[in-house]
C-alpha cells in the first residue's frame, strides 16, 4: 500500500475562481427563468406537443442523470476494483456524480407540470411505476455520495470505505438501469420497448461519464496550473474510455441490428437510421461518427506525445456524441407515429400516421444548458469548501501539505462553545 | 437501553413516519374501493362499441359533442390543443379499402396509463372507467409517453372555460372521461348521444358484463375487435369493421 | 341570523367590535415589553463589543480590508470558520439558522398587510412552502445541537443553565409552533391580532392554547437573548480577530445578571398565564362534517375558517375516485353559493381580488390551486335557480335534496 496521497481544496478565492462560479450561476439562474415562464404560462411556450411531450430538456435530463451514475465509475475503480493509481481521483469522481445528478433531477423537475406538487410523489406512490421507484432511488444515490465522501474524507472511518464504495457502485448500477427502464418499460412506441434500453444505458454511463470525469479533471489541472495525473495514469484513462466507447457503440448498434431484423419494427428502424431527418444525422454524424469513431482514434492512436488534449478533444465528443444519442433515441422514438394499425396508412387531425413535427424552442434548450450550470456551480463550491483535488499524484512526488493554502491562512479561532 | 427495545423504538418511529407519509393516499384508496364493493354484486364494466360500416370519414358529430361537452376550444396551436376524441381515416394499401373510425381513451383494463403514473393519479374506477385524479398529478406527462392510443393530452395553457362537471386545469394530463358525470347520472356519454342524433347510429354504450345489455349481446353475436389487441391492454371499447 | 351573508369573507369584515378582553391586553403588552427589550438589549450588545474591537489590535495576518469584510460577511452568513474548524458544528448551526430565517420570513405574513409592500408580497407567498418544510430544519438542528452540547465533554463542562434554557427556548418554541399549523389554529384572526399590535389598533387574541404557548415562549426568548452568551458565538469572534477569552470572562458577568433579574423577569411573564387560567380557554371540536354539508351556516366563522381544507378533502377523494355522492359534494356547489357578484350583476372568478376564496386566502398568504382545474364562477342556470330562494330557505332545500337523494 503506497502512502495516502494528500488532498488540497481550490487554492483560494481568486478573480479568476468567481469568474467560473458566476459563470455556471449564470446559467443556472437562467434556466431557473426559463422554468417561471414555462411554467406560468404553461408548456405551449415550448416546442413539445400532444405527440412530442418531453423534448430537449428531457435529453439534457436524461444525458445528465446518465453521465451521474458513469462519474461515479472513476471511484469505483479506484475502491472496488483496487486499482490504487486512480485512488486519489475517487473524491472528485463522487463530488462530479452528486453535481450532475442535482444538474439532472433541476431540470426534470422544474419541467414538472405542477412542480409545486413534487413532495405528492412521496406521500403517493404507484409500485407498478419506475418513475415511482427512480425517486427514491435518486433520493438514496444523493445520500450514498455524500456518505462515500464523508468516508473518503474523514481518517478515522476508513473501515467504511471498501462498504461505502461497493454500495455506492450496486446502487448506480441500479440507478442507471432504472433510468433506462424508464424508456424500456414504455409498450406505446415501438422504438423504445426493448429489454436492451436499461442495459445500453449503463454501458453509455460508463462511457459518457468517465469522458465527463476526464474533461472536469483537465479542467482542474489547467485552472490549478498544475498535473493532478502522471502521464502513465493519462494513458490509462484514454485507453480506458476508448474500450467503454467500444461497448457503447456495440450496445447501440446490437439495439438497432436485432431491431431492424424484426419485421414489426422495420419502419420505426428505418425512420431512425435511413431516413434522413435529424435523428439519423444526429445518430450517425453525431454519435457513431463525432462521438465514437473519432474519439476512438484519438485515444488508440498515440499522438499527442503524452499530452492532455488528445483526452480533452475525445471526451468532449464523446459528451456531444452522447448529447445527439439521447436526441435521437428520445425525441426521434416519439417523433415516430404511433402504429395504431400496424400496416396501414392513417391520417387524423391530430397527427396520426405522420412523424411528430418538432422544433426546440429557446426555452427547452437554456433550461437544459442550466442542469450543467447547476452541475457547475455544485462542483465549484464543493472544491472551494471541501479537499477533493488530489495533491500529487504517483511514487517519490512530493507530497503537499493537507489544506495548504497559496493565499493567507484562514482565521481559525476556537469556537467558545463545543 | 436494550438493542430489541431499540429496534422497537425505531420500528415504531419509522411506521408513525409510514403511516404519516404514506397514509393519505393507500388508506383512503381503499376506502374508495370498499364504498362500491357491494357483497355479491357483479362488477359493472362500462364500455363502447363502435360499428366503423356506419361511421363516414366526413361526420365529425362525436367529437363536436365532446368538444362542447367540455369546452375543449382550439387555441389556434394544432399541436398542443386538446383533443379528447379524434376520428381516424384507415386506408389499407393494399386493398385501397378507407375506414373512419373515432379513437378515445380505450378505458384499458391493464392500462399502461394507470402501471407508468408516479403518484397514481392515473387510476380505474371499480367500473372500469379509467380517469386522472388531478388532485394528485404532477404534470410529468409519463402517461401522455405511455399510452399506445394516443389518447393522453397535456394541458398546456391557462384553462378558465372550463365546465362545472368537466374540471381540467394546467399542467395537468387529461384525457377521455366516458362522460364520467353523465355515466354516473344513469345517462350515456356524449359522443354515444350525438352520434345516435346524428342519424348514423355508429356508437353503442352500455355494461359489457352485463349478459342482458344490449353492447353485451352484439358482442357476443358480431365480430368485434380492439385496436391493438396484440399489445394485451385489453380496452373497453370494441370496434366492428376493423 | 336569518340574513347571514354567505358570501362574507370573514371577521375581518364583523360589523361590531367586541370590548378587549383582559389577556389580550396582556398578551398586548407582554409582546411589546419583550420586543422593546430584545431590540435595545442587541444594540447595547452591539455597542459593547464594537467598543472591544476598538481596543483591540488587529491581526497582522489578517490580509485586506476587502478580504477581511468577505470572511466576516462569510462567516455571519455562511458560519464559514466554523466549517472549516468543526464539521458537525457547522452542520447543526447551518441547519439552526437557515431553518430560522424561513421561518421568519414565512411570519412575515402576519405582520404586513398585502398593499403595504406591493410586489414583495408575492414574493411571501411564494416562500411560505419553503418556510414550512424548511423550517423543520429549525428544532431538528437545534435539538441535535442541545444534544452535542450536552453528550460531549469538553461542551458540557463550558456550558450552563442558562445557556442550556436558551437552547430549550430554542426547541420548544418551533415545536409549539408547528403544533399550533397541525390543530389549525384560526390564521386569519391571529394576523388580524398582529396587524392590531403593529398598526397599535388592538383586537382580542384568538384564545387557542397552543397559540399562546407558542407567543408566550417567544416572548420569553426575546427577553432572554440579550443577556446570553450564546450571542456571542464563534462569528463574531472571527469578524473582530478577538481570542475567545475576553469574551469568556465577560459571560460570566452576564450570567450572574440573568441570575439577579431572572426571577423578577419570570414572575412579569408568567402574568398572563393567571390570567388565562381564571378566564378559561376555549376548546373547539372538530365539528361532524356529514351533518353539516347541506347547511353549514354557522355563528361561529372560526369554525369553518380553521376547518374548511378538511370539509373539503374529506369528500374530494371518495367523489374523485368511486364518483359515490350527491351533487352537493361537488365544488360547483360550494362555488354557486359562495358566489360573489360585482357591480353588473355577474358571478365573479378567482382572478377578482372580490372573489369569495380570495378574500381570506390573499390576506393570510395561503395559496390555493383549486381553481386552476375547477370552475370557479357557477354555471347560469345554477345561480339563477339559488338566487331565486331567500337565503334562509337554501339551506334547507339543499338538505330535503340530499334526503331526496338517499
Amino acid at each position: 500500500m503506497h502512502a495516502p496521497a494528500s488532498y488540497s481544496m481550490l487554492g483560494g478565492y481568486t478573480v479568476r475562481s468567481w469568474a467560473v462560479l458566476l459563470a455556471f450561476g449564470a446559467l443556472a439562474g437562467a434556466a431557473g427563468l426559463a422554468a417561471m415562464y414555462m411554467e406560468s404560462n404553461g408548456h405551449w411556450v415550448t416546442g413539445m406537443t400532444q405527440r412530442v411531450p418531453w423534448g430537449l430538456p428531457h435529453v439534457f435530463a436524461f444525458f445528465l442523470i446518465v453521465a451521474a451514475s458513469g462519474a461515479l465509475n472513476v471511484a469505483s475503480i479506484g475502491s472496488v476494483f483496487q486499482k490504487e493509481d486512480y485512488q486519489p481521483l475517487g473524491r472528485l469522481s463522487v463530488l462530479l456524480a452528486f453535481a450532475l445528478l442535482a444538474g439532472g433531477l433541476f431540470i426534470l423537475v422544474t419541467d414538472l407540470g405542477r412542480a409545486d406538487r413534487l413532495l405528492l410523489t412521496i406521500q403517493y406512490t404507484n409500485a407498478t411505476s419506475i418513475f415511482a421507484w427512480n425517486v427514491f432511488i435518486y433520493q438514496i444515490f444523493f445520500a450514498l455520495t455524500v456518505i462515500y465522501l464523508w468516508v473518503m474524507m474523514t481518517p478515522g472511518l476508513s473501515r467504511f470505505y471498501r462498504p461505502a464504495a461497493t454500495a455506492a457502485f450496486i446502487w448506480r448500477l441500479g440507478m442507471t438501469t432504472g433510468t433506462g427502464s424508464v424508456l424500456g418499460f414504455l409498450v406505446a412506441r415501438a422504438a423504445f420497448r426493448s429489454a436492451i434500453m436499461p442495459v445500453e444505458f449503463v454501458a453509455l454511463s460508463l462511457s459518457i461519464g468517465t469522458a465527463l470525469f476526464a474533461l472536469t479533471m483537465l479542467a482542474f489541472e489547467r485552472f490549478e496550473g498544475r498535473p493532478l495525473t502522471s502521464p502513465a495514469l493519462l494513458n490509462r484513462f484514454r485507453r480506458l474510455i476508448g474500450i467503454l466507447v467500444a461497448v457503447s457503440l456495440y450496445m447501440v448498434a446490437v439495439q438497432h441490428l436485432t431491431a431492424l431484423y424484426l419485421a414489426e419494427r422495420r419502419d420505426v428502424e428505418h425512420f431512425i437510421l435511413f431516413s434522413g431527418s435529424i435523428y439519423s444525422v444526429l445518430l450517425w454524424a453525431g454519435f457513431v461518427l463525432m462521438g465514437s469513431v473519432v474519439p476512438m482514434l484519438l485515444l488508440f492512436i498515440p499522438i499527442g506525445n503524452g499530452r492532455a488534449w488528445p483526452l480533452a478533444v475525445a471526451a468532449a465528443l464523446v459528451g456531444l456524441g452522447g448529447l445527439a444519442l439521447m436526441y435521437t433515441t428520445v425525441i426521434g422514438g416519439e417523433a415516430f407515429p404511433l402504429e395504431l394499425f400496424p400496416g396501414r396508412l392513417v391520417s387524423s387531425s391530430a397527427f396520426d400516421g405522420v412523424v411528430a413535427p418538432y422544433s426546440p424552442s429557446f426555452v427547452e434548450a437554456v433550461l437544459g444548458v442550466g442542469g450543467f450550470g447547476i452541475a457547475g456551480v455544485v462542483v465549484c463550491m464543493g472544491a472551494w469548501v471541501l479537499p477533493v483535488l488530489p495533491g500529487h499524484v504517483g511514487a517519490g512526488a512530493d507530497q503537499v501539505d493537507p489544506e495548504r493554502q497559496p493565499h493567507p491562512p484562514l482565521n481559525n479561532p476556537k469556537p467558545i462553545i463545543g | 437501553m436494550s438493542s430489541t427495545s431499540r429496534r422497537g423504538i425505531l420500528a415504531a418511529a419509522a411506521g408513525i413516519f409510514a403511516s404519516f407519509t404514506l397514509a393519505p393516499g393507500i388508506t383512503l384508496r381503499a376506502f374508495a374501493e370498499q364504498a362500491l364493493a357491494v357483497p355479491g354484486a357483479r362488477t359493472v364494466r362500462w364500455g363502447i362499441l363502435i360499428d366503423t360500416t356506419r361511421c363516414t370519414p366526413e361526420c365529425d358529430a362525436c367529437v363536436t359533442a365532446c368538444d362542447t361537452e367540455f369546452n375543449l376550444t382550439s387555441n389556434g396551436r394544432p399541436r398542443t390543443d386538446p383533443q379528447w376524441i379524434r376520428k381516424l381515416t384507415i386506408t389499407d394499401q393494399a386493398s385501397g379499402h378507407v375506414t373512419s373510425l373515432p379513437v378515445m381513451c380505450q378505458h384499458c383494463s391493464e392500462a399502461p396509463c394507470v402501471d407508468v403514473c408516479p403518484t397514481g393519479a392515473s387510476f380505474q374506477r371499480p367500473d372500469g372507467i379509467v380517469l386522472v385524479d388531478k388532485h394528485i398529478c404532477i404534470g410529468c406527462r409519463y402517461c401522455i409517453m405511455a399510452c399506445p392510443y394516443g389518447a393522453r393530452n397535456f394541458v398546456s395553457e391557462l384553462v378558465d372555460n372550463q365546465r362545472p362537471w368537466g374540471p381540467r386545469g394546467k399542467g395537468t394530463a387529461e384525457a377521455c372521461t366516458m362522460c364520467v358525470h353523465r355515466v354516473d347520472a344513469g345517462r350515456t356519454p356524449a359522443c354515444v348521444e350525438a352520434c345516435a342524433a346524428s342519424g348514423n347510429k355508429a356508437m353503442l354504450f352500455g355494461d359489457l358484463n352485463d349478459p342482458d345489455s344490449e353492447i353485451a349481446k352484439r358482442v357476443a353475436t358480431f365480430p368485434s375487435a380492439q385496436i391493438r389487441a396484440d399489445l394485451r391492454t385489453n380496452p373497453a371499447v370494441r370496434y366492428e369493421g376493423i | 341570523m336569518d340574513d347571514f351573508d354567505l358570501a362574507t369573507p370573514g371577521p375581518s369584515a364583523a360589523p361590531a367590535v367586541p370590548p378587549l378582553t383582559d389577556i389580550s391586553i396582556a398578551f398586548a403588552l407582554l409582546t411589546y415589553f419583550a420586543f422593546a427589550v430584545l431590540v435595545l438589549g442587541l444594540v447595547i450588545q452591539t455597542w459593547r463589543l464594537l467598543r472591544e474591537i476598538r481596543r483591540t489590535p488587529a491581526d497582522p495576518g489578517s490580509g485586506s480590508i476587502l478580504g477581511r469584510l468577505f470572511r466576516a460577511g462569510a462567516d455571519v452568513v455562511l458560519l464559514r470558520s466554523v466549517f472549516f474548524s468543526d464539521r458537525w458544528a457547522w452542520i447543526f448551526g447551518a441547519m439552526f439558522h437557515f431553518g430560522l430565517l424561513l421561518v421568519l420570513i414565512r411570519h412575515l405574513r402576519y405582520f404586513i398587510r398585502p398593499g403595504w409592500v406591493g410586489p414583495l408580497w408575492d414574493v411571501i407567498v411564494l416562500e411560505q412552502p419553503f418556510g414550512f418544510y424548511g423550517g423543520m430544519a429549525l428544532p431538528f438542528g437545534a435539538a441535535c445541537w442541545w444534544l452535542r452540547q450536552t453528550v460531549l465533554r469538553k461542551s458540557r463542562i463550558v456550558t450552563d443553565w442558562a445557556d442550556h434554557a436558551v437552547m430549550a427556548l430554542l426547541v420548544a418554541i418551533p415545536l409549539v409552533g408547528y403544533a399550533s399549523t397541525i390543530s389549525h389554529t384560526d390564521v386569519v384572526a391571529v394576523k388580524a391580532f398582529a396587524i392590531g399590535l403593529v398598526t397599535f389598533h388592538w383586537i382580542n387574541i384568538p384564545t387557542d392554547p397552543l397559540l399562546l404557548t407558542h407567543l408566550w415562549l417567544v416572548a420569553v426568548l426575546m427577553v432572554v437573548l440579550p443577556f446570553s452568551r450564546l450571542l456571542l458565538l464563534l462569528p463574531f469572534g472571527n469578524l473582530l480577530h478577538i481570542e475567545s477569552a475576553p469574551i469568556a470572562s465577560d459571560a460570566k458577568r452576564r450570567s450572574r445578571l440573568v441570575y439577579a433579574f431572572g426571577p423578577a423577569l419570570i414572575l412579569v411573564l408568567l402574568a398572563p398565564l393567571a390570567i388565562v387560567g381564571h378566564h378559561g380557554i376555549v376548546h373547539q371540536d372538530r365539528p361532524d362534517f356529514a351533518s353539516l354539508i347541506a347547511d353549514h351556516r354557522t355563528d361561529d366563522p372560526t369554525m369553518m375558517i380553521r376547518n374548511h381544507p378538511a370539509f373539503l378533502f374529506s369528500h374530494r377523494t371518495i367523489v374523485t375516485h368511486t364518483g359515490v355522492g350527491a351533487p352537493i359534494d361537488s365544488m360547483e356547489r360550494c362555488v354557486t353559493c359562495h358566489a360573489v357578484k360585482n357591480a353588473a350583476g355577474q358571478p365573479v372568478g378567482f382572478d377578482d381580488p372580490s372573489h369569495f376564496c380570495r378574500g381570506c386566502h390573499n390576506t393570510a398568504a395561503v395559496t390555493i390551486d383549486c381553481f386552476e382545474c375547477h370552475q370557479s364562477k357557477p354555471a347560469p342556470g345554477a345561480q339563477a335557480a339559488l338566487d331565486s330562494l331567500p337565503r334562509s330557505a337554501i339551506g334547507t332545500a339543499l338538505k330535503a335534496e340530499r334526503v331526496a337523494e338517499q
